[in-house]
This record gives C-alpha cells, sequence and structure tokens, in this order.
C-alpha cells in the first residue's frame, strides 16, 4: 500500500548575516533527504555555500563534480579530494535558488552521494553538480556554510525535506 | 555565533503531507522500493497504480562487474523491447562532452552505473527520473532523466535526457530498470518508485 511521504523536517532563515548553521539530529527515519535553498551572500558574484556532513571538515573527503554554464561559459569538472560540497553558487545581488538531493543517508552499506542543481540569474549561471563523502556513516548532521571572505546574507532560507521510501 | 537547529523540533510536525492534508490529502508518496544486500538484475515494477499524476524514480545503483568501469543503466516501460525511445541527451564523461538525439532507441540509458572494482568501493551512481502524465493514454510515454557520479577516482559523469516513446499513445502500466543485459545491479543499490498527485 502507497505511503505517504515526503516531509518538511526543518527551515531556517538567517535572520543576520552569519558564515554558517547546522542541522542537528537529523532522524533516522527517512530514505533520502532533499535541501532547497533560497540564498545570497553578503560580498561579491562566485562565492559558493558548502555542504558538510557530520562535522567533517578535514581529510579531503569529498568530490564534487560539476557541468555549469557560467556566464555563458560552458564548464565541467571534478574537485577530486576536498572538504566540502560545493554545490551552492551565489551572488551578493540576488537571492538564488538551490536544489540538493543527499540519497540514502543513513545507509552504512554505502558512500553518501548528493545530487544538486543551482540557478543565479544576475550572474548568469546555472550548475548541475554531484557529490560524494567518502564516509559509510550515517548523516546524522548537516552544516552549510559561505565560502571564505563572505557570510551567508539576511533572508536566505534553507528547507530540509526527508522522503520515505517503503 | 552560529545557530545549531535541533532538526526534531516543532517545525517537524508541519509536515508537507500534513499541510496538503488539509486541503486534499498527500502528494507524494512511496508506492514501492526494490533493494538487496546481493546482486540482482534488475527492478520491475508491475500493475503501476493509475491514481496519480506523475511518477518518480530515485535511484542509487551501481553494476556487479569486478572490474573498474561505468556502464550503462536502462530503462523499459510496458515490457516494450523494441525501437520505442526517441531520445535527447546532454552528457559529460569526464571533461568530454557531448549531445545528440537519437531515434528508434530501445531503452532509455545512461552512462552512471559504476562497477564494483576497487576504485569504487562505496561509490555509487544516482539518479532521478520523472514520468509525466504517464497515466494518459492519449500521449505517448515520456521519461524526463538526471543521472551522475560523483567519484573520486576513475570516472565522473553526468547527463540529463528527455525520452518520448515512438510508438502510439498509451499509459505506461509498468517499468524494468536495470543495467547493461548481461550485468546485475552491484548489491545495496535502491530503486524506489513514488506517485506525485496532480
Amino acid at each position: 500500500m502507497a505511503t505517504a511521504t515526503y516531509e518538511i523536517i526543518n527551515t531556517y532563515t538567517a535572520t543576520s548575516d552569519i558564515s554558517d548553521f547546522t542541522w542537528t539530529a537529523i532522524p533516522s527515519t527517512y530514505t533520502d533527504l532533499v535541501i532547497t535553498a533560497y540564498i545570497k551572500n553578503t560580498y561579491s558574484n562566485n562565492y559558493e555555500c558548502y555542504v558538510r556532513f557530520n562535522g567533517v571538515s578535514t581529510g579531503n573527503l569529498y568530490t564534487y563534480t560539476f557541468v555549469q554554464n557560467y556566464q555563458s561559459n560552458l564548464q565541467a569538472g571534478r574537485n577530486a579530494t576536498i572538504n566540502e560540497i560545493r554545490q551552492f553558487k551565489t551572488s551578493a545581488a540576488r537571492f538564488s535558488a538551490h536544489e540538493m538531493n543527499i540519497m540514502q543517508y543513513k545507509n552504512t552499506n554505502v558512500y553518501k552521494h548528493t545530487m544538486g542543481r543551482s540557478g543565479d540569474v544576475s550572474m548568469n549561471s546555472v550548475v548541475n553538480g554531484f557529490g560524494q563523502w567518502r564516509d559509510f556513516s550515517a548523516i546524522s548532521s548537516i552544516t552549510i556554510i559561505m565560502e571564505a571572505g563572505a557570510n551567508i546574507a539576511t533572508g536566505s532560507r534553507f528547507d530540509l525535506y526527508g522522503i520515505k521510501a517503503e | 555565533m552560529s545557530p545549531i537547529l535541533d532538526s526534531i523540533g516543532s517545525v517537524k510536525a508541519f509536515g508537507w503531507g500534513k499541510i496538503l492534508s488539509s486541503i486534499g490529502g498527500p502528494a507524494y508518496e512511496s508506492i514501492q522500493t526494490v533493494t538487496s544486500s546481493s546482486p540482482f538484475y534488475s527492478a520491475q515494477f508491475n500493475s503501476i497504480p493509475q491514481t496519480y499524476k506523475h511518477l518518480q524514480l530515485r535511484i542509487l545503483y551501481g553494476e556487479s562487474r569486478t572490474g573498474n568501469d561505468v556502464d550503462y543503466m536502462r530503462v523499459q516501460v510496458n515490457g516494450r523491447n523494441s525501437n520505442y525511445w526517441r531520445l535527447f541527451y546532454g552528457h559529460i564523461n569526464g571533461t568530454a562532452q557531448s549531445g545528440n538525439a537519437i531515434n528508434n532507441e530501445f531503452f532509455y540509458s545512461s552512462l552512471s552505473a559504476v562497477s564494483a572494482g576497487s576504485t569504487y568501493t562505496g561509490t555509487f551512481g544516482t539518479a532521478i527520473l520523472y514520468f509525466m502524465d504517464y497515466t494518459n493514454a492519449n500521449k505517448k510515454p515520456n521519461l524526463m532523466g538526471w543521472t551522475g557520479v560523483a567519484s573520486s577516482g576513475g570516472f565522473y559523469v553526468s547527463a540529463e535526457a528527455g525520452m518520448t516513446s515512438n510508438t502510439a499513445n498509451e499509459a505506461i502500466n509498468s517499468i524494468e530498470v536495470y543495467t547493461e543485459a548481461t550485468l546485475n545491479f552491484k548489491a545495496y543499490s535502491h530503486i524506489a518508485l513514488y506517485g506525485i498527485k496532480g
């Protein structure tokens, strides 16, 4: 029998300019997670808002692969060994829309994989990105952190959803 | 000071499904999931309920070959096995980009099923596929696909594809997902079908 499953877990809206925030104690009752975000930074174009899991920020355990059209230049590449997933490309001029799917976030038999898309009109940017965290641990916390030199601007909004497969 | 949010806070009580239930019921439902701790040949979804507007497949997958390689995931609908799809895709494999239109394709296919080789321990491809208005017998079946692999070594790929059937108008009643014909999904691949109401 079909089961209803696409639930909001938490919402965060920045009430001041901040460098980062963290969702903790993420329930283990879902199969996938989805982040939707509407973000502006406080400094300039092309500042990336990073995603980290379980507080891990060292060891170069993340990979980020992307295809993007940035200011009419089609680009593709990979950051093979980094300390964050660099999905959310932001500007200071306008809020921009983003989505990240975190697949099988609690499955301890697989590395953790993300699928994300971002778009920003003010800097003519669309991004299709895939991330990996090379760790078998279940994800219990997610940190969103702006690239050094800028902050997440007041009014930026982040929603965390859970999807459950039966 | 950076905010730390307890995700089990009261906000959870306002789940999407609960909000929508006040105006007509949940809009997104889990229909069926196929997964295994051992390799398996395919995921078959038969007798799909015709009570939704759209379908979505959410997939974490690889194939069981022990070499280091990336192979294709394939999708068939209604048991069709020849000349069914018209495909348009954009694709990168590493830094090489390509795009094309293909008529008379047997399957939806996407190069993102990573093997079980040592380079890809723990690594899987990801996919989200949509079948829009799938119950409408006055339209040709369609598929909108988004797939990719992030891996620190070996292949990394990304593809987006749109598909429309070449054949007569028909509703989608069954879907089968598999890798290349002689291969299995590797253990812990996970294929989940959801229904979206309109």
